[in-house]
C-alpha cells in the first residue's frame, strides 16, 4: 500500500508539473487526464470508491474531454515562437513557493493534533455508495437540489455564450 | 500505513502547482486546467481528512462531490466563454486579450 501510494504520487507530480509547463496544450490535457486518473487512484486508497469511479466518470471522461474539445476548436499555432509563460513567471514561481512554505508551516503547527495513522479498516465505513446516498437524500437535499439547478444554469449558460449571431 | 501528513504534503504542492499555471500561462485553456488541479488539490485533501480524523462520518467526501459538481459546470462555463472570445477576437492568449485593461 505504501509502494502504491509513492507510486501515485509521482505520477500526479510528475503529470501536474507537465500539464502547467508543457508547450503543447494538448499534451497538457493529456497530462491532465492522467493526473485526474492518478488521484482517482488515491481516493480508491482512501476508501472513497464512489468518489474514485465518479472522478473518471466526470473529471477524465466529462471535463477533460471538453478541455481537449476546446482546444481543438481554439486552434492555434504551437510552434517554438510562441512563449507558454508570461512575463510574470518568475515573480509567480516565488509567490506559489511561498504560499508552500506557509502551508507547510502551517502543517507543522497543526501536527501535533491530527491523528498520524489511519483508523483500521473494521472501523471504517464499510458501504459507501449507499451512505452517501443516503446523506444526499435526509441530510444534505437541499444542497442536492442547489447544485442540480447550478448544473442546469451552467448548461443555459454555455448555450446562449455560443449562439451565433442575433 | 501511510501516515496523513503525506497526503496533506500531496496536496499543497498540487494546489502551489495549480496557483503557479492559473498566474502564468497565457493560453486560456491552459489556465482552467490548472483551475482543475487546485480543486482536484482540495479534493484530495477533504478525502483524506475525512478517512483519517472522523471515518464513521462521511461529509467529507459528500463536500468533495459538491466540488467536483461546481468545477464541472465553472468548467463548461468557461470553456463557452474561452470559445467565445476566440469567435471574436481570433485569438485566446490572456496578454493579448487585454481591452480593459488601464
Amino acid at each position: 500500500m505504501t509502494l502504491s501510494f509513492y507510486c501515485l504520487e509521482i505520477i500526479i507530480l510528475f503529470s501536474a508539473l507537465k500539464v502547467v509547463t508543457n508547450r503543447n496544450i494538448f499534451h497538457c490535457g493529456l497530462y491532465l487526464a492522467v493526473c485526474l486518473f492518478g488521484i482517482a487512484g488515491l481516493y480508491v486508497l482512501l476508501n472513497a470508491e464512489l468518489l474514485a469511479a465518479v472522478q473518471v466518470l466526470i473529471y477524465v471522461g466529462g471535463v477533460v474531454v471538453l478541455i481537449l474539445f476546446a482546444v481543438m476548436l481554439t486552434k492555434n499555432v504551437t510552434g517554438h515562437g510562441i512563449l507558454q509563460a508570461n512575463e510574470q513567471a518568475r515573480a509567480v514561481f516565488l509567490a506559489s513557493a511561498l504560499l508552500l512554505f506557509l502551508m507547510l508551516k502551517a502543517w507543522k503547527q497543526a501536527k501535533p493534533l491530527l491523528p498520524e495513522f489511519p483508523p483500521s479498516e473494521t472501523t471504517v465505513l464499510s458501504q459507501t455508495p449507499s451512505a452517501i446516498g443516503q446523506q444526499f437524500i435526509t441530510t444534505y437535499v437541499l444542497p442536492f437540489e442547489v447544485a442540480s439547478a447550478v448544473l442546469l444554469v451552467a448548461m443555459l449558460g454555455a448555450i446562449i455564450f455560443l449562439k451565433r449571431g442575433e | 500505513m501511510i501516515p496523513l501528513h503525506h497526503y496533506l504534503i500531496l496536496s499543497s504542492v498540487l494546489f502551489c502547482i495549480g496557483i503557479y499555471g492559473a498566474l502564468t500561462r497565457r493560453n486560456a485553456v491552459a489556465i482552467l486546467m490548472a483551475i482543475e488541479l487546485m480543486l482536484n488539490a482540495v479534493n484530495i485533501n477533504l478525502v483524506a481528512f475525512a478517512r483519517y480524523v472522523t471515518p464513521m462520518k462521511i461529509q467529507g467526501q459528500i463536500f468533495a462531490v459538491f466540488v467536483m459538481t461546481v468545477a464541472a459546470a465553472e468548467a463548461v462555463v468557461g470553456l463557452a466563454l474561452i470559445i467565445a472570445i476566440y469567435r471574436a477576437r481570433d485569438t485566446i492568449f490572456m496578454d493579448k486579450i487585454d481591452l480593459m485593461k488601464w
